[in-house]
């Protein structure tokens, strides 16, 4: 126990100095969109053969959200840390959505991507993306919201 | 078993390795070298590996009973000398390809592994994001073949430690290529980004630990392709840093799938034991679909080109125009 303990202690310790070099170095920055077609891009690196139709992307630059041409899914290019992630929502995939002032938290029925927080400032697009993705929600589950 | 001294050089060893890891970020900051850290990954990577590390001393003895057992019952009697350590070096290596290999073909075997997959970066320290459950997934009993036969236990427990640290160099962008001949013989940096990059082309490739004759002989090599840079990860990436979910993700995936109302077993069976992305609805896509869909794409854009060109083979004075519409 004594020997475990010590590897998991020089892990540890190992990952404090990392940190505290990542922290001092130049490698802090989070990746922002610059505009909708940069989100575009990205998007369809993961999904080359969707066909989106309108693209809103958050006031922090951070996510963005996709109308698609099939008409029922949503596409939605998170912000990860320095990375961006792209999925499709489909009916079910959204377990609630509030909206909190200017912000939507989604929380999402995929235990590897549980939520997402979009700040929309215009108030039109924070209530027309409010009702798209609480029609993503299943059954009951649906959230209260105010916006 | 090993003797303490072993024990000493096992753990010097490693400390020297995870001491590369912060010089190789000090690097990327001050030479400017290809390095990219992020705070959150590195933290939830040494969470995962503390883990991982924690399971591994809690179980670990699976590993070491399962090859004791069997060299109670070996078959011959193999003298523990530099000659059979080299053969079981060699055999290990075979073993480790195997197990590599079912760990990203059957779904079972994937939940485990698909702990170390799953960082979007590439970098020394993606080798400490290691599976919790490696002992109790099954296929520690890949390491009791060479026991029965009749090799050391320590000759397999030190072939095994080589092997897992020599793959600790091959995790990283710093490294373009090393001489056209170590390329051949060894795994290399390249060859690794190729392992875990999602492109599909790059897809369950590459799964060699040392010798990359295994990959040639199995038909499962796949050169870095300079015109396509890999992008690492999952083909399903995850958005999270919580090092539970992390390294439980894909199980509770499996789970929801088991649980799936007006399934057949066969069925259930394959959600457990099929290579990821198998579905009963083919709603989903594995890597053979993810590559049939990307070489039609490449193939439509090739005609795409061709039908320009052959339009601009005939061109006439003046018809440069039409073509630049085109």
């Amino acid at each position: 126990m004594r020997d475990l303990l010590i590897a998991i202690g020089v892990n540890l310790l190992v990952g404090a100095v990392t940190a505290l070099l990542i922290y001092f170095s130049s490698q802090r920055r989070q990746a922002g969109l610059a505009d909708p077609g940069e989100a575009l891009n990205l998007f369809r690196a993961q999904f080359p053969d969707s066909v989106p139709r309108n693209i809103t992307l958050t006031s922090d630059g951070r996510n963005a959200l996709i109308d698609l041409s099939d008409g029922s899914a949503v596409g939605l290019l998170q912000g990860y840390g320095r990375r961006w992630n792209a999925r499709v929502l489909h009916d079910g995939d959204v377990a609630s959505v509030q909206a909190n002032e200017a912000t939507l938290r989604l929380k999402l029925t995929d235990y590897g991507s549980p939520r997402a927080a979009l700040l929309l400032t215009d108030p039109n697009e924070r209530s027309q993306w409010l009702a798209r993705l609480q029609s993503l929600v299943r059954g009951p589950e649906t959230s209260p919201s105010h916006a | 078993m090993p003797d303490p001294t072993y024990a000493t050089l096992v753990n010097l060893a490693q400390l020297a390795i995870l001491l590369l890891i912060p010089l190789e970020l000090f690097l990327a900051a001050t030479l400017r070298i290809k390095a990219e850290y992020e705070m959150r990954d590195t933290l939830a990577t040494v969470l995962v590996s503390a883990g991982s590390i924690y399971f591994w001393g809690v179980l670990g003895w699976l590993f070491v009973a399962g090859v004791l057992f069997a060299y109670a019952h070996r078959l011959f009697e193999i003298p523990a000398t530099w000659w059979s350590f080299l053969i079981v070096f060699v055999l290990d290596d075979l073993r480790y390809y195997w197990f590599h290999r079912i760990s990203h073909r059957s779904r079972w075997f994937w939940a485990s592994h698909v702990v170390h997959h799953s960082s979007q970066h590439f970098n020394l320290s993606v080798n400490l994001r290691q599976s919790w459950t490696s002992q109790f997934s099954g296929l520690t009993l890949l390491n009791v073949p060479l026991a029965w036969l009749g090799f050391h236990p320590a000759l397999i427990g030190l072939a095994f430690s080589v092997n897992l640290l020599y793959q600790f160099w091959i995790h990283t962008e710093a490294i373009d290529r090393m001489p056209r001949w170590f390329e051949a013989l060894l795994n290399t940096p390249s060859h690794h980004r190729v392992h875990h990059a999602n492109n599909p082309r790059y897809l369950d490739a590459n799964y060699a630990g040392v010798f990359m004759i295994w990959d040639h002989l199995f038909g499962s090599f796949v050169a870095e392709d300079r015109a396509e840079p890999p992008r690492y990860g999952l083909v399903k990436n995850l958005t999270t840093f919580n090092p539970i979910r992390i390294a439980t993700h894909e199980y509770i995936a499996i789970a929801k799938d088991l649980v799936k109302p007006g399934l057949t077993l066969r069925q259930r069976l394959a959600y457990l034991f099929a290579p990821p992305g198998w579905s009963h609805d083919g709603s989903r896509q594995g890597t053979e679909s993810l590559r049939a869909a990307e070489a039609a794409r490449r193939q439509r854009a090739q005609n795409a080109v061709r039908s320009i060109g052959s339009a601009s083979q005939p061109m006439e004075p003046g018809s440069a125009e039409t073509l630049a519409v085109g």
